[in-house]
């Protein structure tokens, strides 16, 4: 048997190996370091906003630092985490791995994509300290205010610019491999769905991040050379810029989402050792939700100034788009039901998921609804749906995957009873700081304001309790994580019983994953 | 929706009043015949605001916008010029004096320069940004100039009463050999018009690069009257092919062989 990618030599040594691999598994790790070191600077921002928010009137910083501090937070949570967060770093360790391929169709292009997005990063982290000053627009960069405000905003924009090009390469080379370099007997219908929502996300990335990188472009020339696109003092259009952004902004909602869906999808069968509830519902609804995701962009404008044609039209697709999420949380609960399950972390993740994403989805379709949208939009009725969808959905989706997939990552186990712990914490945590949102947000509560009013102070100080709780949780889930590194006992290479071809390789896998080509002959979830 | 008729109703209203008073009386002959391409004649005399005669084509010797109006008007004449100087004071990429000049000329022969004077103060004020008091002139003239002059450029108007004219309301951009290049009908102005309209007046002997760039970019549309950019459909259209193209290679192209690696 061959020792595993970790000892591998590569032509480079120590950390040079690392920075210029070209391996699939190591760049995976990369990313998933990169963007974790992004998401903890993210979670401490996060935890000054909600101090800053405890009461009314009490005042951490200056009004100007908390608009740079929600900028960022913003900028990094979308952006440099979880955007890249499970199709870069899970997607890029997993995905060849399922197909039972050595490596992803374009190794160098994929290290290249790390390497945009660490620059990308890197130059949007520059802009905080050059300039103007700190970013003050919020991640969405609204116009007018984004090419008057004199912080700097040119070098951000090009940074996150830089970060979409990344994804949009990682996007064309997901969507080769998974096209050329299938094993043998791996058909489209014995893939992973993992891997198919892997692929339907790169369509969305493929398709979706030229327009950002188009509108990006564009206020970097209105900034420089004056010419009025967007600002209306120039001639431009405010609206163009906001249709361009979530024409963009939305289907990135996909990119975050598509991918935990697919992680929750490996998950359930096999920890209920049961084959999963329609597969080919589930593998088409991902590629149903990436089509219609793309076409309901105009539900953010609702109050922006649209035709009643238009809101009407975007408020119909928004609905259809809740459709293929429901066949998707409807099999999962099918394919428990019976099932001989087993609640190991994973698959609590995999819970704590569709409990916390359906409340996401579902109060998703009071603000797509126009006459409710009226109401709160722009309140905190808002700030707790998305987080519910992306912290509740997406990242718990990644924590799940995290766990699921730790021993093949590493080689070694993590403490079970401390993963449980940590999820209990986390997911208390979670409910007691965003729940109270839509409260405060149905009573209209105002979203992005440094201070409000005294009647808000109830829900804000228990969201700000809940902010606590929530990291506590993380620090155990991370402490657990990190010290099984080095003290976690080690892994065999199927610890879960899982089917599919990653879990047929040793844990961890070699240089080229696997010893000899596998033949793939029945499904991923079939166990017996 | 509600929006975009507000504003196609202001436009509206806008393009009604680019001509001059509405009195009874008028009506006949009072328009702009374009004439793009055509020079002004080189024998036109003027006096400016501090009484030096000068020859209106020698004096312009860079691109030049020309604000024809009369100096007692009380009508559209003060909003084109405060426009105008409100403008002025947003161009970035072109500097008054060195990359271009501005002209108010009466067509009134009873302006004189006193009135002319007292009238520059107040608009070099309202630019509201450092400006060479030489690059804008005020100039009056006699009868017979004034028309070689209007006649030149198309600018149809008639005198109604002692102190008011019915007149067409436009800026005309001249390049340095006296060439008309563009018409900016209206009160107020986009900076990009005008930098665009004083960029295609330098003919070519442009310094900076940002402007070139401009210049290849945007053509004028003369239908519109707008400069146009068309880069987002034709993107979108690229965008569309190349995701199509990039679907077509996947599938159409020959798998490699299997069990290869």
């Amino acid at each position: 048997m061959e020792a595993s990618f970790y000892a591998a030599k590569g032509r480079y040594p120590g950390i040079l190996g690392w920075i210029f691999a070209t391996d699939h598994k190591r760049i995976g790790l990369l990313y998933l370091m990169s963007t974790l070191s992004f998401f903890f600077i993210g979670v401490l921002l996060g935890l000054t906003l909600r101090l800053e928010l405890m009461r009314s009137g009490m005042h951490l910083y200056s009004a100007q630092t908390y608009n740079a501090i929600f900028t960022l937070h913003g900028v990094i949570m979308i952006f440099f985490f979880i955007i890249p967060g499970i199709p870069a770093s899970l997607g890029n360790f997993i995905m060849p791995l399922q197909l039972g391929a050595p490596d992803v169709a374009f190794p160098k292009i994929n290290i290249l994509s790390w390497w945009l997005f660490m620059t990308g990063a890197l130059l949007a982290i520059t802009s905080l300290f050059t300039g103007g000053g700190a970013p003050d627009t919020g991640w969405t960069f609204y116009i007018p205010y984004s090419v008057r405000t004199g912080t700097n905003i040119s070098l951000a924009v090009f940074g996150v610019f830089l970060i979409g090009l990344s994804s949009t390469l990682t996007g064309m080379n997901f969507l080769t491999t998974i096209h050329r370099l299938r094993a043998p007997g791996m058909t489209w219908k014995r893939l992973p769905l993992f891997t198919w929502a892997i692929y339907a996300t790169g369509w969305v990335q493929l398709l979706a991040t030229p327009v950002l990188a188009i509108t990006l472009l564009l206020i970097i020339i209105e900034r420089f050379m004056g010419v009025g696109f967007f600002d209306p003092a120039k001639g431009g259009d405010p609206i163009l810029f906001q249709h361009m952004f979530w024409i963009y902004s939305h289907p990135a909602v996909y990119i975050m989402i598509i991918p935990a869906m697919g992680v929750i999808s490996d998950i359930i069968p096999v920890f209920a050792r049961k084959t999963i509830f329609g597969y080919a519902a589930i593998a088409v609804s991902s590629l149903a939700i990436a089509f219609f995701g793309y076409l309901v962009w105009g539900h953010h404008m609702f109050t922006s100034g649209m035709s009643d044609t238009a809101r009407i039209i975007f408020s119909l697709l928004t609905f259809l788009v809740a459709v293929p999420s429901g066949v998707k949380v409807f099999n999962w609960v099918a394919s428990m039901y019976r099932g001989s399950i087993k609640v190991d972390a994973p698959f609590l993740y995999a819970l704590g998921f569709i409990f916390l994403f359906s409340i996401g989805g579902l109060t998703g379709l009071a603000q797509g609804a126009l006459s409710t949208d009226l109401h709160i939009h722009g309140t905190y009725f808002i700030v707790g749906h998305f987080h519910y969808v992306i912290f509740g959905g997406a990242v718990f989706g990644m924590f799940a995957g995290l766990h699921y997939w730790y021993p093949k990552m590493f080689g070694r186990m993590y403490e079970e009873h401390l993963a449980k712990l940590a999820f209990v914490v986390l997911f208390i945590g979670f409910n007691v700081l965003y729940f109270p949102m839509f409260i405060s947000g149905y009573l209209g509560m105002p979203r992005r304001y440094y201070d409000y009013l005294p009647e808000f102070n109830g829900p804000n100080l228990v969201s700000t309790i809940g902010s606590w709780i929530l990291a506590m949780g993380l620090f155990i889930l991370f402490y657990n994580l990190f010290h099984s590194l080095i003290a976690g006992k080690k892994a065999s290479s199927n610890p879960w019983g899982g089917a599919t071809l990653e879990w047929q390789t040793t844990s961890p896998p070699p240089h080229e994953n696997f010893d000899k080509t596998p033949e793939v002959t029945k499904g991923p979830y079939t166990y017996h | 929706m509600q929006r975009i008729y507000l504003i196609l109703f202001a436009l509206a209203i806008a393009s009604n009043g680019a001509s001059g008073h509405e009195s009874a009386a008028v009506k006949a002959d009072i328009e702009i015949v374009e004439k793009l391409g055509q020079n002004i004649p080189s024998d036109a005399m003027f006096t400016d605001e501090n009484g030096k005669k000068i020859n209106l084509k020698n004096f312009i010797d860079k691109p030049t916008i020309v604000a024809p109006i009369y100096l007692e008007c009380t009508h559209e004449c003060p909003l084109l010029l405060s426009g105008l100087a409100d403008v002025i004071g947003k161009l970035d990429l072109v500097k008054p004096g060195k990359d271009f000049q501005v002209i108010a000329l009466s067509f009134d022969n009873q302006d004189t320069p006193k009135i002319a004077a007292e009238k520059k103060v107040n608009y070099i004020k309202l630019i509201n940004k450092p400006f060479p008091p030489d690059a804008w002139k005020f100039l009056t003239g006699d009868e017979a100039n004034i028309k070689k002059f209007t006649d030149s450029i198309g600018f149809k108007f008639q005198r109604d009463a002692e102190h008011e004219f019915s007149h067409p309301i436009t800026l005309v951009v001249l390049a340095p050999s006296g060439k008309i290049i563009r018409y900016i009908e209206g009160t107020t102005f986009l900076p990009f018009e005008l930098t665009m309209a004083i960029t295609e007046a330098a003919q070519g002997r442009i310094g900076s690069p940002v402007r070139k760039a401009l210049l290849y970019c945007f053509s004028y549309d003369p239908q519109k009257k707008s400069y146009v950019f068309n880069i987002l459909q034709v993107t979108g259209i690229v965008m569309i092919l190349f995701v199509g193209s990039f679907l077509a290679y996947l599938l159409i192209s020959t798998k490699k062989k299997k069990g290869s690696f």
